[in-house]
């Protein structure tokens, strides 16, 4: 009898230990893509129209960045008579995304969407570029380079900072006025000064801060429990979102690239796009015969284990108000993701 | 002896039942900590209000090109 219930106890414990592993490994095959913490943090406001629009500005100005810094790097390789149709074709894809990103719009339902995979194709190709950089150039070459980067400055992507500066003040002083509303103090005159430039955020800060310390503890505790509700409110509808998009990726990555395929076949022919064809087509074909990711083992959205890889920056993982995002059915231009799913969100 | 046994069990699957809600509600990755909310209600309150506000520097980041 002592045996059997030996047998049986162990017959349950390797059921129970067994039951985790079959419930983790299958959780992980249903996903195609892991989302990095800081793209995770960046979804948080694309709840809101206001919110995707400035992900996507954000993300199309350090698309625009990396390559006009790029461009830069061929002229002076080009220069030293330094072979550069790999890093070339790279940029011109490059370019390709970043259209799809200005193309993308922040009202769809898929806008989500739109900014992981985008982010996620501008992360690999830079990283693509940084890989053909190092196997080109010995070490001092390289640093040469790294300080002419640094000394540059972006005159060309002055007109996207002052758009991305407007969205941010018109979605803060949103928010803001809903805390105003909260704390019985609404001020429409401070706002508007505040959303025009010409009252900094520091000094509404400071007004909030001395009316916050006036109030009840009662009153704090009320105006506390409604601003996190809305943060969990809205933290849950990260993860759904997230929980959608990360399936499929492989599927609407194949769609993107065969997008783009298509558009560089009906570009110009020169050698540049010529390499930039070549280039996608052995991606789409690695990934027909299987392959996870082509041309790169990076399987994150955002930052991978590289240390040069994406900063988390940029969190914020908050919005106000219903941050319901409007559906008006447009999708975003030609990069092909308004077919791949069935509602992401 | 049976009722040893039987007790066993039932211990056995009261643990295993409290693994598996944990391990299914960390998931969830929320955590709704109400002492600290109470705590120190104004600090809170302001890092809420700050943390809903974005900073008009910020940037998105994809990686070095070199």
């Amino acid at each position: 009898m002592k045996k059997i219930s030996n047998i049986f106890i162990v017959i349950m414990l390797l059921t129970s230990i067994s039951s985790f592993a079959i419930a983790d490994s299958g959780e992980d095959s249903n996903k195609d893509i892991e989302v990095d913490p800081g793209t995770e943090q960046q979804l948080g406001i694309m709840n809101n129209g206001i919110g995707a629009e400035i992900r996507l500005l954000q993300l199309e100005k350090a698309i625009e960045k990396n390559i006009i810094k790029g461009e830069d790097m061929v002229n002076y390789l080009t220069g030293l008579e330094i072979e550069t149709l790999d890093l070339e074709a790279i940029l011109a894809e490059l370019e390709l995304v970043k259209e799809e990103v200005a193309k993308a719009n922040p009202n769809s339902i898929d806008a989500v969407e739109i900014f992981v995979d985008l982010k996620h194709d501008a992360v690999n190709l830079t990283k693509d570029f940084r890989n053909i950089l190092k196997e080109l150039l010995d070490d001092e070459t390289l640093e040469q380079l790294r300080q002419r980067i640094k000394e540059m400055v972006f005159e060309q992507n002055q007109n996207l900072s002052n758009k991305i500066q407007n969205k941010i003040r018109q979605f803060n002083k949103n928010n803001l006025n809903i805390i105003f509303n909260l704390i019985g103090q609404s001020n429409e005159t401070l706002l508007s000064n505040y959303q025009n430039g010409n009252l900094s955020i520091e000094i509404i800060n400071d007004i909030i801060s001395k009316t916050v310390n006036e109030m009840s503890k009662e009153k704090k505790y009320n105006i506390f429990s409604q601003i996190k509700q809305n943060r969990i409110k809205n933290q849950i509808k990260v993860k759904i979102i997230l929980e959608n998009i990360t399936e499929n990726f492989q599927e609407r990555m194949q769609q993107r690239l065969s997008n783009r395929l298509r558009k560089s076949e009906h570009m110009l022919q020169n050698p540049i796009n010529d390499e930039m064809v070549k280039r996608i087509r052995n991606r789409i074909d690695q990934m027909n015969n299987g392959d996870e990711e082509p041309g790169n083992n990076n399987t994150s959205s955002g930052n991978g284990t590289d240390t040069n890889d994406t900063s988390n920056n940029g969190g914020n993982d908050n919005g106000l108000g219903d941050g319901n995002n409007s559906n008006d059915g447009s999708g975003s231009g030609d990069n092909g993701n308004k077919n791949q799913k069935g509602g992401s969100g | 002896m049976k009722k040893i046994l039987l007790a066993i069990i039932m211990f056995l699957i009261i643990i295993f039942s409290a693994v598996l809600i944990n391990h299914i509600t960390s998931k969830e990755n929320i955590e709704i900590n109400q002492d600290d909310e109470i705590k120190n209600t104004t600090d809170e309150l302001l890092s809420e209000i700050d943390e809903i506000i974005i900073n008009e520097d910020e940037e998105i980041e994809i990686g070095e090109m070199i």
